[in-house]
């Protein structure tokens, strides 16, 4: 029965990975603050229903152990009985408003549960995890699962919307539309996520629950989001990956600030977006908005796949793109 | 004792006399919801035609062409069906009208947004202009010119 399940789940997740590009690489880049959040609560939401009753089945299968025993997530040790395991969510549901559709949604999404004994479930109650903090009772969790709590929680507070925080909730979320998670808060979250980076097993995990429910956490598959939304970058235009640290020779064709270097974060390939700047060397003619065999013009003139930004020169251009069915355009600006 | 019960009945009779609004002279008309067809305010969508930008404007969402970074699209779905879009890239928001003569849809934000009508009050070869009645009468102006 175990093997049948376990079937079941990879035929789930190669269906998945099938269906879905890496849509964090797609929608994401090009985007800060605000819109980057926006982004991933359009784009990265749970895509399936999660079967309530079967929720302790997936969590035993999602930490197991690898000899179908789960892993209690607090202590690390086996749970040997599964009528004494208990689901406990990382962000509980009392903290949530009914707002409708998403409180539901919340109180059954896979990103967001842990699995330990059930004494420890109820002894830990509604407290939120975290180190401690003043005028909160917090339960802290084991240093090696502090990393993949501190990205269930800003998976929590980037996919649902914040008019649902209430209550207990707005001590640590607030009701704005970024940054949402309370600075205090954040900076301890982004200390957790630093201190204990994604790891394969975490990658795994990620990967069952994405299979299960349809969505992977975005800071699981792109740890650096984080960064863009809470820590030091806060603010700054998301890249997806950044390239390798600046060697000593300006000249070095590997150093990353050479234009001509592939590597340099500036010259991959980022989709369309509405500004650019001196530190953009080209504008690359594609958006997961427009069809992927669209031919394009800007100011009248055909152009292929990109454009160097000092050619065009500083203010507002206009893209024209067509294809078989859908004829588009849209204005640019490049600010010096 | 008599002094007291003479002054009751007579502040009681007083109250029950009071005619001054009875419920049954309330003229059913008031009674009706507003809003209704028959007294919403007049509309001339005449303004929206004498302007050619691009631009999606709803109490939901805006977008303009002249802000930037706005994709306004037309697609031709099928023989019957036109899709119109418009999406910024930097936020994400999108607004797209399957506009056909039987069923248009509105959808703002990957949710549909039910709509009494859509009414193409222009098209030329230059462009669209749409009207957008929504169920309680708000209108929706969805312009892509120049594609």
């Amino acid at each position: 029965m175990q093997k049948l399940f376990t079937s079941f789940i990879t035929l789930l997740l190669l269906a998945f990975f099938l269906a879905h590009a890496d849509i964090v690489d797609d929608y994401a880049p090009g985007r800060s603050g605000e819109a980057l959040k926006a982004t991933l609560c359009r784009h990265c939401r749970p895509s399936s229903e999660v079967d309530v009753a079967r929720i302790n089945e997936y969590q035993s299968l999602i930490y197991d152990s690898g000899n179908g025993i789960a892993l209690d997530c607090f202590t690390g040790l086996p749970l040997h009985d599964p009528d004494f395991a208990s689901t406990t969510l990382i962000v509980p549901a009392e903290w949530m408003k009914a707002v409708p559709g998403y409180h539901a949604e919340a109180s059954i999404d896979l990103h967001n549960m842990l699995i330990t004994e059930a004494a420890t479930a109820i002894d830990r109650g509604q407290l939120p995890l975290g180190d401690r903090m003043d005028n909160y009772s917090c339960v802290t969790p084991p240093t090696e699962i502090k990393g993949d709590v501190a990205r269930a929680i800003f998976y929590v507070a980037a996919i649902y919307p914040c008019e649902i925080w209430g209550s207990w909730g707005r001590g640590i979320f607030d009701n704005t539309a970024y940054p949402t998670l309370r600075k205090e808060w954040s900076d301890m979250y982004m200390l957790w996520h630093n201190d204990d980076p994604v790891d394969a097993t975490e990658i795994a995990r990620d990967n069952l629950r994405a299979g299960i429910q349809g969505n992977n956490n975005p800071f699981v598959t792109h740890p650096e989001l984080a960064d863009y939304l809470w820590g030091e970058k806060a603010g700054e235009i998301y890249r997806p990956t950044e390239g390798p640290e600046n060697p000593d020779s300006p000249e070095n064709p590997e150093n990353p600030d050479n234009p001509e270097n592939p590597e340099n974060p500036n010259n991959r390939p980022t989709p369309l977006r509405k500004s650019y700047d001196s530190n953009d060397t080209y504008i690359y003619l594609y958006s997961p908005y427009v069809p992927e065999n669209a031919t394009w013009t800007i100011d009248g003139k055909p152009v292929k796949e990109r454009a160097s930004v000092s050619s065009l020169g500083i203010g507002n251009h206009e893209l024209r793109y067509a294809s078989e069915r859908i004829k588009g355009k849209l204005i640019i600006e490049i600010r010096p | 004792m008599k002094f007291k019960i003479i002054l009751i009945t007579l502040i009681l009779s007083a109250a029950a006399c009071n005619k001054s609004k009875p419920l049954d002279d309330v003229d059913p008309e008031t009674l009706k919801p507003t809003g209704g067809e028959m007294n919403r305010p007049g509309y001339s969508f005449d303004s929206e035609l004498a302007d050619d930008e691009c631009r999606f404007v709803s109490d939901l969402l805006s977008l303009y062409y002249s802000d930037g970074g706005v994709i306004f699209s037309r697609e031709e779905a099928d023989a019957s069906t036109t899709i119109y879009r418009a999406v910024s890239l930097a936020t994400g928001d999108c607004a797209e009208l399957h506009f056909s003569y039987t069923s248009p849809r509105l959808i703002v934000n990957d949710k549909e947004i039910p709509i009494k009508s859509a009414t193409m009050e222009r098209e030329n070869e230059s462009g669209a202009w749409i009207n957008i009645l929504t169920p309680d009468y708000r209108h929706i102006v969805f312009v892509v010119t120049d594609l």
